[in-house]
């Protein structure tokens, strides 16, 4: 009986440990992300923003003959299908 | 050479091996880890794959990846800078796994499969496009990719050529014919990469006429479609490339109203949403493939990507365009990209010669009939062995042609989305309840415990006291409203296994484990498209965590009542009474919830009295004195009202004793306004009122009932404690707590647990939303079950008969990837799979690739003169499909599948009434 309240209490405070540490890494993460998206990604907006560069195609363009773009996808040397990009 | 392909970490992942260029296994990762479009590295789809040939990691050649994760992330960046600083929520949820995984992909396959060899990236679509082209029966074809987004690219078209392929043009991200698909699916109520479906299947219930359908033309002011097929969106409309994919306030007013609540009432207006969606999409495709055809000037067409799986189009791509042969790759979504990337590289990088065509989808795990034994025996299983194949065909066709649901579990598991014929359930088309059979037996074993209790027109009543044509209270979730509904089907069956028990101060709720909470999560899920909507979940998936659940409804319509009348007594001896009689009802509630809270009667030497007790002090005297004076003269003496009437006497004798109380039911369907007297009056007398809560006292279990009823009706949410007395002289008293706050409640995680059960379990089916109010333990609650469409299977060489297809019929019917018209006069015949608008998802089969799945279509046409089988997939609702024996023994224990043709063995569900759900005992072989 005793050692089952003791093994209770003892995965309790586990589990009370695990959740605490998990806590604590999504509380680190999300500040590190935050810090990240408001200096690297906002900086690097504000820039393009600056240079007039649109990244993503958001509105209608009526007057365009397609939206067809060049693809051209075709098979490639060996040592490029290593490359990630 | 071996060459391993895979796919993971987007939607379904899957691994696929190529020995010499023949696909020699494939398998998505869901079917063994269980967890539907499971996501994770295939870890166990890998080992299967190797396992199949007896080889191991050393022996692969080389891997294929299904993408170039730095292009995706380079996309994935863009729009973060893009739409700074709106996408900064996801940016956060999603970042983690850039980090830990989806850019990490070389390493991780290192470490999970140890494997040293070469991993080669294979564009997206490039894949998609392989995994059809290169596998399909032509030499030289067309090819059109449509998804949702691979790495830029949203459509691409090219042509194939022995083994080249030459990616022409493309649509690039944030344009997805895909990703509007989701929207919209999304918009109408349904889940995102998995109910896409359901959209098309609603479809054919909408307006499908350009001009008469409204949202046709407002859906073309969001997508601007050249010519030549190729298309933009006014991004305006969407937030998916900066949120989660939910449709934006713009697209909500365009569409003339907010996101539908799943499960909520379908109105014309989403069936013509899902119209205008289906037209559009159509539309959209036949101009790129005209553009297509015009480019490559050629006949052959191959397609692939989550939009091949849109049957509904590919059944007209034939009669529409100039392409005179189409195929599809069975697994035309993401999960075929593993292929895709395996046989690029032999065929196209490596230059080796295509040499294999994919004629079945029967790629994944078999069991001998001594696996399946040795399962069968180790757990002591019931079972008959069938003499011979001859003997398992007619005794199958014989089962399924007695209306017997027959699982059937024969060679390997399929690979894609669709069950073929191996992991299969079977049943009787003909049979014109077949549709609800199935629907109540195997997917939607969504029952409650025989102590539980259900609202009805009646008061509340335990489900095996419901009679056949019983109205039942439902909750309209878009309007929070109650409504009765007549009951469509109610069944009952024995069960004996694990059940979920939901357990607090106000809930108490024990379900099967398939039922369909209704049910909000509160924990954040960085993998959960819907946080702060109410939607149907399963029990089994909320033990251990944390939700909420809906609790009360707004607004009840019942109906004015202008007057009560009261029962006339004898005339000839009391002729000397004036009789009330037309009493008008707003006075005679108040008074009889007076009566019931504080009256008693008592006759006392030829009196007949009534008693209202009240002191003077009491606040409530005024109130209640003046109501009295409206009903008949009365005198006040020690505490009580007294009026003394033989009529009124008659009438209120019915409520008998404090512990016989209660609220006739008839008045319970009188209108808010009115219940609203009623219930006041009832609190002046045995309430309370405090801190925003109504609790009223009784000792009446009836009355108790009847308080619940009407404070729901009300808008309160109730619930109810009981104080059971030591004493057998006195009686339990019951607490009924009423509140208008809080409409919802919490579970926590340690409330909920699985709990063994033996004994009957019930549900109940009616026509819309299928939110039943139901109680146990006192504890109101809101739950309930939904619904779906079932396909056709049929013989290659019958399907003309029966079906208006294309002729020859193209392979991609094989894979279920067509919809085609059922002829006129068959109809009316098999009803169970014919669609609104007259078609059906058939999939056609030739013997070469399934003897004995052809044969029993066979032998049951020769039985009941139509050779057509239902098909639907071997899984319990929101479960993938069966891949073990075990797998498919739980699913049969754990819904109404009668048999199971396993092998050469045949199981009956009776026989084997064991406690499935200790599922230890049948732990994995
Ligand atoms: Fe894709």
């Amino acid at each position: 009986m005793k050692m089952d309240t003791l093994k209770k209490i003892f995965t309790g405070f586990k589990n009370g440990i695990k959740n605490f540490g998990n806590i604590i890494t999504i509380l680190i993460n999300t500040v590190l992300l935050a810090f990240v998206y408001f200096v690297g990604v906002g900086v690097s907006s504000i820039f393009a923003k600056l240079s007039r560069k649109k990244l993503l195609e958001l509105k209608l363009s009526k007057q365009a003959p397609t939206y067809w773009s060049d693809l051209g996808l075709k098979k490639k040397p060996l040592e490029d299908y290593y490359r990630q990009f | 050479m071996y060459i391993l392909g895979i796919s993971c970490f987007y939607h379904d992942s899957s691994a696929a091996l190529l020995k010499d260029g023949t696909i020699v296994a494939a398998a998505e990762e869901e079917r063994f880890t269980r967890k539907k479009h499971d996501t994770s590295f295939p870890i166990n789809a890998v080992k299967y794959c190797l396992q199949s040939q007896n080889i191991t990691i050393k022996d692969i050649s080389y891997i294929g990846f299904y993408e170039k994760p730095f292009l995706k992330f380079e996309r994935v960046l863009s729009q973060h800078i893009e739409l700074f600083p709106y996408s900064f929520k996801t940016f956060v949820s999603s970042m983690p796994s850039w980090i830990n995984e989806k850019l990490r992909v070389p390493k991780i396959i290192k470490k999970k499969l140890s494997y040293t060899g070469d991993v080669l990236f294979i564009e997206h679509h490039l894949a998609h496009a392989a995994s059809s082209f290169l596998v399909s029966p032509f030499k030289k074809a067309a090819i059109l990719t449509t998804d949702g987004v691979g790495e830029w690219t949203t459509t691409s078209y090219g042509l194939g050529e022995g083994t080249e392929i030459h990616l022409m043009k493309e649509i690039r991200f944030p344009s997805s014919l895909g990703l509007l698909y989701s929207t919209i699916t999304a918009y109408l109520g349904f889940t995102v990469n998995n109910s896409e479906y359901k959209v098309m299947g609603l479809s054919p219930y909408g307006t499908m006429d350009r001009e008469k359908n409204p949202y046709y033309q407002k859906l073309t002011k969001i997508i601007d479609v050249k010519d030549d097929g190729s298309y933009r969106f006014d991004m305006d409309y969407f937030t998916y490339h900066y949120a989660d994919r939910m449709p934006s306030k713009k697209l909500c007013r365009l569409l003339d109203g907010p996101i539908r609540n799943p499960e909520s009432e379908i109105t014309q207006r989403h069936k013509d949403i899902a119209a205008a969606l289906q037209m559009l999409l159509e539309d959209t495709l036949t101009k790129i493939l005209n553009h297509v055809y015009e480019v490559t000037r050629c006949p052959n067409l191959v397609i692939a990507g989550g939009v091949a799986l849109n049957c509904v189009y590919n059944g007209k791509i034939l009669s529409k365009t100039k392409f005179k042969e189409v195929w599809i790759q069975p697994n035309a979504s993401d999960g075929g990209t593993s292929i895709g990337a395996a046989s690029y590289i032999y065929h196209t990088i490596l230059g080796n010669p295509r040499n294999y065509q994919q004629k079945t989808a029967y790629l994944g795990p078999e069991f001998t009939d001594d696996e399946i034994s040795y399962f069968l025996n180790k757990n002591k299983i019931k079972y008959t062995e069938f003499r011979d194949e001859k003997d398992l065909i007619a005794k199958t066709a014989r089962l399924i042609f007695e209306n017997n649901v027959v699982g059937w579990f024969q060679g390997r598991m399929e690979w894609g989305p669709r069950a073929l014929g191996a992991r299969s359930i079977l049943s009787n088309p003909c049979n014109l309840n077949m549709q609800e059979i199935l629907n109540l037996k195997v997917k939607h074993r969504e029952c409650y415990d025989d102590k539980t209790q259900i609202l009805t027109k009646n008061g509340w009543k335990l489900f095996k006291d419901l009679t056949k044509n019983e109205a039942v209270a439902t909750l309209n979730p878009e309007t929070n409203e109650l409504v009765y509904q007549q009951i469509e089907q109610k069944t009952e069956y024995k069960y004996s296994g694990k059940m979920v028990y939901f357990k607090n101060k106000r809930i108490n709720l024990l379900v099967t484990p398939e039922h369909n909470i209704w049910a909000k999560k509160i924990t954040n899920h960085s993998d959960s498209i819907y946080k702060n909507q109410f939607e149907f979940e399963k029990a089994i998936n909320l033990v251990s965590r944390e939700n909420v659940q809906i609790k009360a409804i707004k607004r009840w319509k019942g109906q004015e009542k202008k007057y009560f009348l009261l029962p006339r007594i004898n005339r000839k001896k009391y002729s000397h009474l004036w009789q009330l009689h037309k009493i008008r009802m707003d006075i005679w509630l108040e008074f009889l919830g007076y009566y019931i809270s504080e009256g008693c009667f008592c006759y006392d030497k030829g009196h007949h009295n009534i008693y209202v007790a009240q002191s003077l002090k009491s606040k409530h005297y005024e109130k209640i004195k003046k109501c009295l004076n409206k009903i008949y003269h009365w005198g006040y003496n020690s505490g009580s009202f007294k009026l003394s009437n033989k009529q009124l006497f008659e009438y209120l004798k019915q409520f008998g004793k404090a512990k016989d109380k209660f609220i006739p039911q008839e008045l319970l369907g009188v209108s808010e306004r009115q219940l609203k007297i009623l219930f006041e009056a009832l609190m002046r007398g045995d309430g309370t009122y405090r801190s925003k809560q109504y609790k009223y006292t009784t000792v009446s279990k009836k009355l108790a009932d009847n308080v619940q009823e009407l404070g729901l009706k009300l808008g309160y949410s109730v619930t109810t404690s009981k104080e059971v007395s030591n004493n057998p002289n006195h009686n339990d008293v019951y607490y009924v707590r009423l509140n208008k706050g809080s409409k919802t409640s919490y579970i926590r995680k340690n409330q909920s647990s699985l709990i063994y059960y033996r004994g009957k379990v019930y549900c109940v089916t009616v026509p819309k939303y299928n939110l039943l109010c139901v109680k146990r333990d006192e504890k109101i609650v809101f739950s309930g079950n939904s619904f779906r469409p079932f396909a056709p299977v049929v013989c290659e060489d019958d399907a003309s008969k029966y079906f208006e297809c294309d002729t020859p019929i193209p392979e991609a019917t094989d894979f279920m990837l067509m919809v085609y018209p059922v002829k006129e006069k068959w109809r009316a015949k098999i009803p169970a799979v014919t669609h609104v608008d007259g078609s059906g998802r058939l999939q056609t089969v030739r013997r070469f690739q399934n003897k004995l799945y052809h044969d029993v279509i066979k032998e049951f046409g020769k039985l009941s003169g139509i050779p057509i089988l239902i098909n639907t997939s071997f899984n319990i609702r929101g479960e993938p499909i069966v891949c073990t024996p075990y797998d498919a023994y739980k699913c049969m224990m754990g819904t109404g599948i009668d048999y199971l043709a396993i092998g050469k063995f045949l199981v009956k569900r009776e026989d084997n009434q064991n406690d499935l759900w200790d599922s230890e005992i049948y732990a994995k072989d």
